[in-house]
C-alpha cells in the first residue's frame, strides 16, 4: 500500500505514522518549492516550465513551411558554385577578433599591478607579454580568478602563430570553475584550442554540447560539418 | 548556505541553481535527447535533490553546476525507464522514485499545516523541510531529545486529527 493511501487509513501505528508522514510532508515541501522555483524561473530568468506553442504559429505553419523551402532552394542556389571552408580557415575566422577584457570594467574592481599590466599587454595585442605576465599570477597560486586562467588561455591562443597546445590545460581549467561566470565562453574557447593542437575528437565532443545550447550554437554547427571523420 | 538552508532560507541555493537552470536543461536535452519538457522537470527534480542532499549535508561544496547537470540527466534516464547510473556521478547514489502523492491530499495536508499551533508548525518544518536533527532542535530549544521526541510525536498525530476531518467531511 502507497504511503498516501496508508495515511488516509482509519488506524496507523506510531512507526507508520511516522513513515507516511515523512513521505507525505517531504512531497508537500517539494510541491511548495517546485511551484516558488517555476515561477521564479518564468518571472525573473525567461525560463517557462512548457515551452508555448502560440496559435498564430499554428496559423502560419503552412506558410512559414513554403518561405523555408523557398530560403532553402535559394540557399542551395547562391552557395552551390562556393566550396565550404575548412574547419582550419574557420578556426582563424574565430579567432581573428580577440575576446574583449572586461576585468577593468567591473565595478570597485581592485586589481593589482601585475593584473593590471597583464590587461594592458592583452588590449595592446601583445599576446605574449600577457601570457608571460599571467602565467606569473597563476604561478603564485593564491588569489587566482576564474578571469586568471581564462584569458591565460587566451593569451596562448591568440599568439601569432596561435599556441593552442599551451593553452588547453588553462581553458580547461576555467570551463571547469565552480560556479564560473565564463564557462559557456571557456568552452568555446577550449573547443578551438583542441582544433587548433588537431585534437579533433575532443573538439567534437565540446563542440556537440555547444551546438545544443544557445550560445555559439550556431558557429559549433558550422565547424562540426567541417570536421575531418 | 547549508546553514542558511536548514534554517529556511533559500536564497542563496536559488540565487545560484536557477542562474544554471537553462543551461541544465540545454545540457539535458542534448545529452539525453529529450524534449524541452522533460529536460525542464528533469532539472526541477534534481534542484529539489540536491536542496534535500545538500541539507541533510551529504554534498560538501564542489562543482555543484557540474553535478546539477549530471543529476538531472540521472533523473532524465529514470523518467525515459532508462536504469544506467551516469559514471560522472560515483559515489551518489539516485534516490529511489517514490510514487507520487496525489495533489488533492496534499492541498489538505497543507491546510492542516497551516491550521496546527505554530510551535508544532515549526517543530515540523524544521525537522521535515529542514532537515534539522532533534538533536540540533533540543539543542537550540534548550529541551531533551526525548522530550522533543513525544513533542514531534503528538504534533504528528495532531496534524493527521485535521487532515483525516478535512478529509472525511
Amino acid at each position: 500500500m502507497e504511503a498516501s493511501e496508508k495515511y488516509t487509513q482509519p488506524h496507523l501505528s506510531g512507526k507508520e505514522l511516522e513513515e507516511t508522514s515523512e513521505h507525505l510532508l517531504d512531497a508537500l515541501h517539494n510541491r511548495q518549492l517546485r511551484r516558488r522555483w517555476q515561477k521564479q524561473l518564468a518571472d525573473d530568468h525567461q525560463v517557462p516550465s512548457r515551452k508555448p506553442r502560440t496559435s498564430i504559429i499554428r496559423k502560419l505553419r503552412p506558410w512559414l513551411a513554403v518561405a523555408a523551402s523557398l530560403v532553402l532552394i535559394l540557399s542551395i542556389v547562391y552557395w552551390w558554385p562556393v566550396s565550404p571552408k575548412d574547419h582550419n580557415a574557420l578556426l582563424s575566422e574565430y579567432l581573428s577578433q580577440p575576446f574583449a577584457n572586461k576585468e577593468g570594467r567591473k565595478s570597485g574592481a581592485i586589481l593589482d599591478s601585475l593584473r593590471n599590466l597583464a590587461i594592458a599587454a592583452y588590449t595592446e595585442g601583445d599576446f605574449s607579454e600577457a601570457a608571460r605576465i599571467r602565467q606569473q599570477l597563476v604561478d603564485r597560486d593564491s588569489a587566482i580568478t576564474e578571469e586568471d586562467v581564462l584569458y591565460l588561455g587566451l593569451s596562448y591562443l591568440y599568439q601569432n602563430p596561435p599556441r593552442g597546445q599551451a593553452a588547453i590545460p588553462h581553458l580547461e581549467r576555467a570551463s571547469q570553475w565552480p560556479l564560473g561566470q565564463f564557462t559557456a565562453e571557456s568552452r568555446w574557447y577550449l573547443a578551438l584550442a583542441y582544433l587548433q593542437a588537431e585534437q579533433i575528437p575532443a573538439a567534437r565532443q565540446i563542440l556537440e554540447q555547444i551546438a545544443a545550447s544557445n550560445w555559439r550554437n550556431e558557429e559549433a554547427e558550422v565547424l562540426l560539418r567541417q570536421l575531418p571523420e | 548556505m547549508v546553514e542558511q538552508m536548514r534554517s529556511g532560507n533559500y536564497q542563496l541555493y536559488e540565487q545560484v541553481f536557477l542562474k544554471h537552470f537553462q543551461s541544465c536543461v540545454d545540457y539535458v536535452m542534448f545529452r539525453c535527447k529529450a524534449e524541452y519538457a522533460e529536460a525542464y522537470d528533469s532539472s526541477m527534480d534534481a534542484m529539489l535533490d540536491l536542496c534535500r542532499r545538500i541539507k541533510l549535508g551529504r554534498i560538501q561544496y564542489g562543482n555543484l553546476r557540474f553535478l546539477f547537470t549530471r543529476v538531472a540527466c540521472q533523473y532524465c534516464n529514470q523518467r525515459k525507464k532508462e536504469s544506467q547510473v551516469l559514471e560522472e556521478l560515483d559515489g551518489i547514489e539516485p534516490e529511489p522514485v517514490r510514487p507520487d502523492v496525489p495533489e488533492d491530499l496534499l492541498d489538505i495536508l497543507e491546510e492542516s499545516l497551516e491550521r496546527i499551533d505554530e510551535p508544532c508548525k515549526s517543530l515540523l518544518q524544521q525537522f521535515y523541510f529542514y532537515k534539522q536533527s532533534l538533536k540540533e532542535l533540543a539543542a537550540l530549544a534548550g529541551r531533551t531529545e526525548v522530550a522533543l521526541r513525544k513533542q514531534k510525536q503528538r504534533c504528528l498525530a495532531g496534524l493527521r486529527s485535521l487532515f483525516m476531518k478535512k478529509y472525511n467531511a
